[in-house]
């Protein structure tokens, strides 16, 4: 059984005097144990938005977020609901979501507290955990100024370890670190994710990273989930055009001097998406059927999800351009 | 070909709250006429303040030292208002966050205009003739209306090809480009690389690319140096640099990326530590308490860059020399 479930979540922003603006409309992706799922697309996507309400920060207008079988309400005045807790978050930057006027070991055992386990200043637990992400003890007396954007965030992973979390929800947690530090923690998601028996949605805009770690991912384009599937299997042969030009953009450090692939266009408002496929402004494949009938992520094969026209359901699992030479 | 712009020993120091920090130790180069020119390096290696100083733009207070050769003349030792001339109009500057490179309350128009009046003395109408035109050589859909536009009606990519116009409003032969990509998606990033291309083949434009990621490097620049803690620890042809890195950090850089082969299956080879804080480098080497070959030497002996093999790199160890 999936332990994070999304089922065509809908989040909308409202906005005094204009038109709202749905920057998620109608997701769908699930998170097994042990399983890091990748979320990436452009900026302005929506995938942050997402991420914020599959652990209940923002409120879905529509459909349903299930953590293990139990639903996520969103976040009100009152306590979390205990079940809740082990739904945890770790944000982009770690030099806003640490306190810079607590220790570190405070910060970790709010965590222990909130899962109802821990009493405040439980050095060993504390100590487990650091050791758990690779800091020394004596971290846990220090301020956050202390340390650097790694460390800081190998901390802000160990807060959300300690309430005992199944699932962590990740929102671009390497894009504000070096390439030797992004690397480590990198390696350190991988580990935690098998040892621990943790589900991990890990939100990045960086491709490399995502093909990397994830066991499986899934693209987001304006709110909508457009391909999802097996890592591997979505690098190789990715279906849809617009992961296609996703990858093609990715430059490579191989010293052949080839300038990457350019998708021309600008992603739309969302608070007015374009007709029929929301991607058919800036596809190269688009035809008559793309600007008018809006395509669903349907399985073209076993764990292999598209919405796209130029696939159908058991139809060849192969490129766009490849498909697109074909028909 | 003779450089366009030759840098010897540049060394930069800042103040710091206990004394001077020295940012930039000794750093050497070149840049040859239309091509692109890589600097590479972590955060703090000293990469964005070496090409400020070209321009006396460093914060009150630094010394500069060295040499940095431009038309004969040598750019550290002009006084403000002669590089008040060669600043936009020589060499220009395109800076990573597009939003703050922008001023928020002045038309796009306008701020394309001001220095063309200045630089170029050319008239209102004239300045702003040529603005839409440079609006269409960056690509940016209806330049005449886009004129009459603020910054924040634009996205991010559309924000930095702005930038990108501004700065070669006046024709300079040289670009300065500080991570003009990162703050931009993979998508917007090519559009970018291509766009710098497309101006280097077109204009004969010359372009010192500053950044972090050598994926970018590989793909646009002809030559590149990598920075370290101040530093110049390896410089060469960008093909020969990133396929057969002599020296041990290029060499981690790179085995820090991850890579499609290994995808999934192995861990991502990390540099053991972090870099050093700017101005707080180790002696000796500054790379040598995480270098995997360093010897005791290395921990005493600053290295110097020497040319072999048609490269240059700062390390007498060479761990690398026979790995093809």
């Amino acid at each position: 059984m999936s332990v994070l479930e999304l089922n065509d979540v809908e989040v909308v922003y409202e906005r005094r005097g204009r038109e709202p603006v749905p920057a998620v409309a109608g997701a769908t992706l699930t998170v097994e144990p042990g399983q890091i799922v990748g979320l990436v697309g452009e900026s302005g996507c929506g995938k942050s938005t997402l991420a914020r309400a599959a652990v209940g920060l923002m409120p879905a207008r529509s459909g349903a977020i299930m953590f293990e079988g139990r639903k996520v309400t969103p976040l009100s005045r009152r306590a979390r609901p205990r079940e809740l807790v082990r739904l945890q978050m770790v944000f982009q930057n770690p030099f806003s979501s640490l306190n810079p006027r607590r220790t570190i070991g405070s910060q970790i055992a709010d965590g222990l507290v909130a899962a109802g386990g821990g009493r405040r200043g439980n050095r060993e637990q504390i100590a487990q955990l650091l050791d758990r992400v690779g800091l020394p003890e004596a971290a846990a007396d220090r301020y956050p100024h202390q340390f650097s954007g790694g460390q800081r965030q190998r901390v802000a992973i160990a807060r959300a370890l300690a309430a005992n979390p199944s699932v962590i929800v990740l929102d671009e947690p390497l894009s504000s670190l070096d390439a030797s530090a992004q690397a480590q923690i990198a390696n350190l998601l991988t580990e935690l994710a098998q040892t621990l028996d943790l589900g991990l949605l890990l939100i990045s805009h960086d491709l490399a990273i995502v093909r990397h770690t994830a066991d499986a991912v899934s693209v987001m384009y304006l709110g909508e989930i457009v391909e999802s599937g097996p890592t591997p299997s979505v690098w190789n042969t990715p279906l849809h055009p617009y992961t296609e030009a996703l990858i093609a953009a990715v430059p490579h450090a191989d010293g052949a001097g080839t300038l990457p692939l350019a998708l021309p266009g600008e992603v739309p408002d969302p608070a007015q998406p374009p007709s029929g496929c929301r991607f058919h402004p800036r596809c190269p494949y688009s035809f008559d059927r793309c600007e008018s009938e809006h395509p669903s992520l349907v399985a073209i094969a076993e764990d292999r999800r598209v919405a796209c026209w130029l696939h159908e359901v058991g139809g060849p699992v192969v490129t766009p351009s490849t498909q697109a030479a074909a028909i | 070909m003779a450089a366009l712009l030759t840098v010897e020993n540049l060394s930069v120091t800042l103040p710091g709250p206990e004394g001077p920090l020295t940012i930039v130790d000794g750093v050497s180069y070149s840049v040859e006429p239309g091509t692109v020119f890589g600097v590479a390096g972590e955060s703090g290696s000293g990469k964005t303040i070496s090409a400020l100083a070209l321009l006396g733009l460093l914060p009150l207070g630094a010394t500069v030292e060295g040499k940095a050769m431009y038309g004969g003349r040598n750019l550290l030792a002009l006084s403000k208002r002669a590089l008040r001339d060669v600043r936009g109009r020589e060499i220009a500057m395109v800076f990573q966050d597009p939003l703050t490179a922008l001023h928020p309350m002045m038309s796009i128009g306008r701020q394309l205009s001001e220095h063309m009046r200045r630089h170029l003395g050319l008239s209102r109408q004239a300045a702003r003739r040529r603005a839409a035109e440079l609006l269409g050589d960056v690509r940016i859909p209806d330049p005449t209306g886009a004129l009459n536009a603020f910054p924040h009606q634009f996205s991010g990519g559309m924000r930095q090809r702005i930038a990108i116009a501004m700065a070669l409003a006046c024709e300079p032969k040289l670009l300065i480009a500080d991570e003009p990509t990162t703050a931009l998606d993979v998508t917007v990033q090519a559009g970018i690389l291509r766009l710098l291309d497309d101006l280097r083949e077109r204009m004969g434009l010359s372009v010192i690319l500053i950044t972090h990621d050598l994926g970018v490097m590989s793909s646009i620049a002809e030559t590149i140096s990598v920075f370290y803690a101040g530093r110049v620890v390896e410089s060469g042809a960008s093909s020969g640099v990133l396929r057969r890195p002599r020296h041990p950090y290029t060499r981690a850089l790179l085995a820090a990326l991850p890579h499609p082969e290994t995808a999934g299956t192995a861990p991502l080879v990390s540099i053991p530590g972090s870099p050093p804080a700017a101005g707080r480098f180790p002696s000796g080497c500054s790379f040598h308490p995480r270098c995997a070959y360093a010897i005791e030497s290395c921990t005493t002996d600053e290295p110097p860059l020497v040319e072999r093999d048609g490269r240059r790199f700062a390390c007498p160890v060479d761990p690398f020399r026979d790995v093809a």
